[in-house]
């Protein structure tokens, strides 16, 4: 169960899709996070603000952080399977 | 003295122990070594990246900056995460394409140095010493509540309270 035969590691066409959807997915990312820290670093006090359901900015934005990265990631992931098939069909009716 | 704790922590060490010398004697090369020979599921490789977080970092030393140093602790559980972000956007795709599996591997693909290499080895010792070390005093700050009990006379170590050995 969750085993299966090795991938065979050759040309990937989707490469440089890959790594520019990569670069600005950390670039929003890291634009976002940047947004945390400066908070803390020029105005820490407002950091206790009440947002969300009772829940102070820090929380919120923190948990928001964690969760946003772990949606990227899953959304990475299906542009980058989409991207791939797309290829790969493209590549075999080029071959046909 | 308390039997049970000292019986199921030797009984894990074991078990990982166990694992460990089975497992590393069924790797034959870098890729079986690093990646499983690409075999393993992503979820299941997933989870066990998750477990490399649930480490004494996350469950002993956020917990204790929390505690000890109030909302600027908490900042800190938030930050390791960033490496995460950039591990998984910028590093994994070129990494997988060079076919290498770590970041030494990589820069000496690319530059082919004995500089790199060296540097590297040396990054990487330096890095892995700060980091176990305090892995080190939290496992055995765990461990000698559990054997305390082994030594005649001996008091619990608690904060704030000096460690006395009596009758030996």
């Amino acid at each position: 169960m969750f085993h299966k035969p090795a991938e065979q590691s050759g040309k990937d066409p989707a490469a440089a899709f890959k790594t520019t959807l990569g670069v600005w997915m950390f670039i929003g990312y890291a634009i976002v996070y940047a947004g945390f820290i400066g908070i803390n670093l020029v105005s820490p006090l407002a950091m206790e603000t009440e947002v969300f359901m009772g829940l102070n900015l820090a929380v919120t934005y923190g948990f928001g952080l964690i969760v946003s990265a772990l949606i990227l990631a899953v959304i990475y992931n299906q542009l980058c399977n989409n991207k791939e098939a797309e290829l790969a069909t493209s590549s075999q009716g080029k071959a046909e | 003295m308390e039997v049970m704790p000292v019986v199921l922590f030797a009984a894990f060490v074991g078990l990982v122990l166990g694992l460990s010398f089975y497992f590393a004697g069924q790797a034959k090369s870098a890729a079986g070594y690093y990646a499983a020979g690409g075999t393993i599921h992503w979820f299941v490789n997933g989870i066990a990246f998750a477990g490399d977080y649930l480490s004494a970092a996350s469950f002993l030393g956020i917990c204790g900056m929390i505690a000890t140093c109030g909302y600027d602790g908490f900042l800190y559980s938030i930050g390791y995460l960033a490496g995460w972000i950039v591990a998984l956007f910028v590093v994994a795709e070129p990494m997988k394409r060079l076919g290498k599996y770590t970041f030494t591997d990589a820069l000496d693909a690319k530059f082919n140095s004995k500089g790199i290499q060296l540097a590297a080895a040396i990054s990487t010792i330096i890095v892995s010493l700060f980091y176990l070390i305090p892995q080190m005093v939290g496992a055995g700050v765990q461990v000698t509540v559990y054997v305390a009990g082994l030594v005649p006379g001996n008091r619990i170590l608690r904060p704030g309270l000096k460690f006395k050995v009596e009758g030996t």
